[in-house]
This record gives C-alpha cells, sequence and structure tokens, in this order.
C-alpha cells in the first residue's frame, strides 16, 4: 500500500472514530433511559444530515463535472 | 391454576416476540442508527471531498462516489420514514435490514466501477461504516443483520 493511500486512510480513521465515541455515548444514555430525545426530534435530526449530504453530494458532482467552469 | 398462569404467560411472551408493540427506546435506538449512520457519512463525505482536492482521487471516480453518498441520503431518508411508521419491532428490523441490503448493493456496486485504489478504500471503509452502524442496532435489537457480501475485486 503507498503512502498516499495510508495518509487517507489513516485521516479517514481519525474522522470516524469520534462519530463512534459519539454513537455509543448516546446509546448508552439511551438504555439508561437517561437524556432520551425525542424520536421526532432524533429523525429530523437525521432527516436535516441527510439533505445536507444529498446538497452536497450534488453540489460535488457538478462542481468536478467536465463541463463546469474552472474554479 | 398455576399451569394456566404459566401456559398464559409463555403464550403472552411469545406473542410479543413476534409482534409486541415497539417500545419508543428502541424506536428511538433505529432512529438514532441514521443519525449516527448520517454523521458517519457526513465524516467520510468531508474526507473523500478533501482527498479529491489534494489529488488523491479522480475526478470521475469522485463523481461517482459523490453520486453514490447522494443515493445513501436517500436510503437514509427511506429509513427514516420507515422507522417512523413501524408498529412493532419487527417493522423496524425489516428497516434497517432494507437499508443494509440497500447499502451492501451500493457497496458491491462501488468496488466494481471505482477506478482508483485510494477512492475504492475510501468508499469501501465509509459504506463499511454505516453497515456496521446499521448493523449493530439491529443486533442490539435482537434482529440478525444480513451477512455482509464478499468484498469486489
Amino acid at each position: 500500500m503507498d503512502p498516499a493511500t495510508i495518509l487517507a486512510i489513516s485521516q479517514l480513521l481519525a474522522q470516524l472514530i469520534p462519530a463512534g465515541i459519539n454513537l455509543y455515548t448516546q446509546l448508552e444514555q439511551n438504555s439508561a433511559g437517561a437524556n432520551v430525545t425525542p424520536l421526532a426530534t432524533i429523525l429530523a435530526n437525521a432527516d436535516a444530515d441527510w439533505n445536507a449530504i444529498a446538497a452536497l453530494a450534488a453540489a460535488q458532482q457538478t462542481a468536478a463535472s467536465p463541463a463546469a467552469p474552472a474554479a | 391454576m398455576k399451569r394456566i398462569a404459566l401456559a398464559t404467560g409463555v403464550f403472552l411472551i411469545t406473542l410479543c416476540m413476534v409482534g409486541c408493540p415497539m417500545n419508543s427506546t428502541q424506536q428511538q435506538q433505529a432512529a438514532n442508527a441514521s443519525l449516527q449512520a448520517a454523521t458517519v457519512l457526513k465524516t467520510a463525505q468531508a474526507g473523500e471531498i478533501t482527498a479529491f482536492q489534494n489529488g488523491l482521487i479522480p475526478a470521475a471516480d469522485h463523481q461517482f462516489i459523490e453520486l453514490q453518498f447522494g443515493n445513501v441520503a436517500q436510503i437514509g431518508k427511506t429509513a427514516d420514514s420507515c422507522i417512523a411508521s413501524a408498529s412493532a419491532q419487527a417493522g423496524v428490523l425489516t428497516c434497517l435490514n432494507s437499508a443494509i441490503t440497500s447499502i451492501d448493493t451500493m457497496n458491491t456496486n462501488g468496488g466494481l466501477e471505482l477506478k482508483s485504489t485510494q477512492a475504492k478504500t475510501d468508499y469501501a471503509l465509509a459504506m463499511t461504516a454505516i453497515r456496521t452502524v446499521f448493523a449493530s442496532i439491529e443486533a442490539t435489537m435482537g434482529g440478525t443483520p444480513p451477512a455482509a457480501p464478499a468484498p469486489a475485486n
């Protein structure tokens, strides 16, 4: 595996680990019955995140298109 | 009398296991799975964009990955709607199973479409991470996540 790939994977893992810790914390809180966020709020937050991802993905596709003017 | 009570208890427990109305914690866990999967994908998306901007991922692969990220977002929104409307544990497990199966298919297709090793690695890592979130929650809720497909070469 070349150094650039190792670096990129390391960077990605470093970004993913905090998300995993956040997940664990939330599940722990929910399983203990404490600090439980209402279902509608969780789903609304999830939907908002998915929408943001979709919007950024669409923008990135357009920006990387050969027909798009250079930035 | 004890036998009747025992039989009734077993019957109720069995009935509950196959279709008891889901308690809010289970539904919230499933919703949290979607929220955390979105968090993972947002992070992976930022990493992929950075890798592309640094010249580590070709433009065609970048476009394909972002297209697939957009598709995962649709899967996530579908899962959210599914979880919101699920009235029993079996229903929410079906929601999670459906999301996992869709992500597996996208992961396999990505491995076949992507050209650069960097893009393949980043993409597979993101998809596997999202799958793991959904599968972990499903297992926690007593479900059996679908087996992961063999990685594409």
